[in-house]
């Protein structure tokens, strides 16, 4: 029998290993065909997430305060750079330090992380360079002002949220992080796969607080000049618009760079004669006092429980009007005796006080107002004069508003909306009334009191010439690790601006001023300039219509800035509140009461009429200033460029309207 | 080589999207960039120091500043 030739073993040989070939393929495409092509694509492409940028921080004009944007981190791997020259010049024009850019042309380093961030179009031409790797980086952009940041906060090198409305908001402003498989193809270069799209980034949603830039930068301005002028060593303004509770401005400073919160919001104090309203509020709506009921002052010192309270104004007797009027504590502590512990506690809480306003803050500090089982026997006495209680800044404006708004405290905000990407509006603040704590009539009957303390009493520094403004001082002894700190003190004063319809509630705290101290020299000419340049400013949150139907015209001095006749003034609003008084509060009876005369209002002297200056020739803002300078009020018409009426030379009431021509 | 054709288009088309992509990103962030440093420059901090300094000008009183009434049909 013939054996196989050799020809067939070769062949069989052959056979077989084109089976195993086939085998083998047959193996790896259809058994292992999956498990390969997954390890292709692991290979060639990888899964990227695509970070989403947080949602913008916006002002209640809707001026962004705070952004994200997309830059780029320089990576360079030093061997696979060709042109090292073109890339050493192009990194010096970026700004990139030069030990820095010499490590990235260094042939021996094989790969070197450039610091800093950059926007992506300035560095596109080192982008594009051999060797030069890219990675985006989401950084957030805010508006530059530091009392702005202390409201807003900041995020971290990573994104995420360290402190302020970022952190507090962070579930609303953190944007859903998208994906993209990113492809490389035969020289190494990235794009994202055709085939597998991946998910788009979802922004944050759109925060619009009740923050007004223009205010807030008129507050940080004023602040910041008060605490230098001051050597203070701080201090804080809040403003809040009482028709709804929204804060339009939070300026904070402090010495200590660490202090980086809104010091408003987390930092209580003893906030002095500032709280002596809120007695005399709760005296008046509980039928207790009146305005004209009569207390002896000791002529301003008073031994009580052991404990000797002295006064600034000194005085035999004074009513209660004039206790606020002159901030006597001696009075309010005489006056607050009508009110037992229990009710004096209930006032104080009723009017916020002890309880955190709840504003979308990381921290909030929410004040003492220890309960009367608590209280020492000099505790009532204190709390009447500001004592023994701690407030913060924004606890106290918000207890101002609720004067200012006839009775009703209303809950504080400082987000106005919250907008989804598309524009949806997802939240909108609407004023929310957390109780009624005094009649609407008791509230006009303290402001009517407030009003007296501004125009003759202890805030006659924050008196507008134009414009009435109701208010109250206070100055505190200062605190240091739970001791009062001898000489050092917190002066305040909260305006409520105009009196009679109240726009702005304005809360003043100068920390530890030298020299002057007391609110009424030191906060209170601070509150007077924010009112003025927001005057003068057209976006500052101020209705105009309203405020000019409560402009008062009082005669202009030789600087052509209102004159306060204080003396026939005073005279004229005592006798008015007196009678309001009696009409409101009808029914309220002690044995106190004391109306006193009211003498029939003196005519206010007439001043001599005075010459037309010649405004000819002059620009039309030297042409008013020269005008207003003389006495005169100036109103723009049309005609002959710089001619008036009355003419120039002729005479004309101080006061009176001068019309001046602008073309 | 229908297939091999198709990828690279693919590849090519996808390139450009993402250069693209990348480019509109630059000009976003550098518009943002610009719109701050126009907010920065025209923020009351910075023109009222310089005002104040170069101009000479201040801060009217309140008694200074004139309100002007709108017109009835005009909106606030």
């Amino acid at each position: 029998m013939k054996g196989p030739s050799r020809v067939g073993l070769v062949n069989l040989g052959l056979a077989l290993f084109a089976l195993a070939i086939v085998g083998k393929a047959a193996k790896v495409q259809l058994w292992q065909g999956r498990a390969w092509a997954a390890s292709a694509q692991r290979q060639q492409s990888t899964e990227r997430v695509i970070p989403a940028p947080r949602g913008e921080i916006l002002d209640a004009a809707g001026e962004t305060l705070a952004q994200s944007r997309e830059t780029v981190k320089l990576d360079v791997a030093p061997p696979e750079v060709k042109n090292r020259r073109a890339l050493r010049e192009a990194l010096i024009a970026a700004g990139v330090p030069t030990p820095m850019v010499l490590r990235a042309v260094d042939p021996s380093r094989k790969w070197v992380e450039l610091p800093g961030r950059y926007v992506a179009s300035h560095v596109a031409r080192i982008s594009a360079m051999r060797g030069v790797y890219t990675t985006p980086i989401i950084e957030r952009a805010y508006a530059s002002s530091e009392g702005l940041r202390r409201i807003i906060g900041r995020v971290d090198a990573d994104g995420d949220p360290v402190d302020g409305v970022e952190l507090a908001l962070d579930a609303v402003l953190r944007g859903q992080p998208g994906s993209a498989t990113v492809m490389r193809d035969g020289r190494g270069r990235k794009f994202e796969s055709p085939t597998a799209p991946g998910t788009a980034p979802v922004i944050g949603q759109t925060v619009m607080l009740t923050i007004n830039h223009e205010l807030q930068e008129i507050a940080e301005r004023a602040l910041a000049d008060a605490v230098a002028k001051m050597s203070a060593e701080g201090g804080d303004v809040v403003v809040l618009d009482p028709a709804d509770g929204a804060i339009l401005a939070m300026a904070s400073q402090r010495q200590d760079p660490r202090a980086t919160a809104s010091t408003a919001l987390t930092e209580p104090y003893e906030p002095g004669s500032t709280l002596k309203p809120f007695i005399a509020a709760v005296l008046l709506d509980k039928g207790r006092a009146r305005e004209t009921d009569v207390v002896s002052t000791f002529d301003g010192r008073l031994t009580i429980n052991g404990r000797t309270i002295n006064d600034e104004h000194r005085a035999a007797r004074l009513t209660l009007a004039e206790v606020i009027r002159w901030s006597s504590n001696v009075g309010i502590v005489q006056f607050a005796e009508r009110l037992s512990p229990r009710e004096e506690y209930e006032a104080l809480r009723d009017f916020g006080f002890g309880t955190a306003t709840g504003v979308p803050y990381p921290v909030e500090a929410s004040g003492t107002l220890r309960e009367p089982l608590r209280w020492s026997r000099q505790s009532a006495n204190s709390l009447a004069m500001g004592y023994e209680i701690a407030v913060t800044p924004l606890q106290l404006a918000a207890a101002y508003v609720a004067l200012a708004n006839d009775g009703e405290l209303l809950e504080p905000a400082l987000v106005r909306e919250v907008r989804a990407p598309d524009g949806r509006v997802l939240f909108r603040h609407e004023r929310r009334v957390v109780r009624q704590v005094v009649s609407p009539a008791v509230a006009r009957r303290v402001r009517t009191m407030l009003l007296g303390v501004v125009e003759g009493g202890t805030a006659v520094k924050a008196d507008l010439g134009s414009f009435s403004l109701a208010g109250k001082t206070g100055t505190a002894r200062r605190t240091v690790q739970g001791r009062y700190a001898l000489g050092q003190h917190i002066p305040t004063f909260v305006g409520l601006f105009p009196a009679e319809h109240p726009q702005f509630v304005i809360l003043v705290k100068i920390d530890n001023p030298r020299g002057a101290y007391v609110g009424g020299l030191t906060a209170a000419p601070v509150t007077k300039a924010v009112l003025e340049a927001a005057l003068a400013s057209r976006n500052a949150a101020l209705d105009r219509g309203t405020l000019a139907a409560t402009r008062r015209e009082r005669p202009l001095d030789a600087e052509g800035t209102a004159r306060r006749d204080a003396a026939a003034s005073q005279v004229v609003r005592d006798s008015t509140t007196a009678s309001q008084f009696v009409e409101d509060d009808a029914v309220g009876s002690t044995p106190f009461v004391a109306l006193l005369p009211s003498p029939p209002p003196p005519r206010l002297t007439a001043m001599p009429p005075r010459a037309v200056p010649d405004v000819r020739g002059l620009p039309t803002r030297q042409a008013a200033h020269a005008l207003h300078v003389a006495g005169f009020r100036v109103q723009l018409v049309t005609g002959p460029f710089g001619t008036t009426s009355p003419s120039a030379g002729s005479l004309a009431a101080a006061g009176s309207i001068v019309r001046l021509a602008t073309q | 080589m229908g297939v091999i054709l198709r990828r690279s288009f693919g590849i090519a088309a996808a390139r450009e999207l993402q250069d693209l992509e990348t480019r509109r990103a630059a000009l976003v962030a550098e518009r943002l960039r610009l719109e701050g440093e126009v907010r920065a420059a025209s923020s009351r901090a910075t023109l009222q120091p310089i005002a104040e300094q170069r101009l000479q000008m201040h801060v009217p009183p309140d008694s200074q500043v004139i309100i002007l009434p709108r017109a009835s049909n005009e909106r606030p």
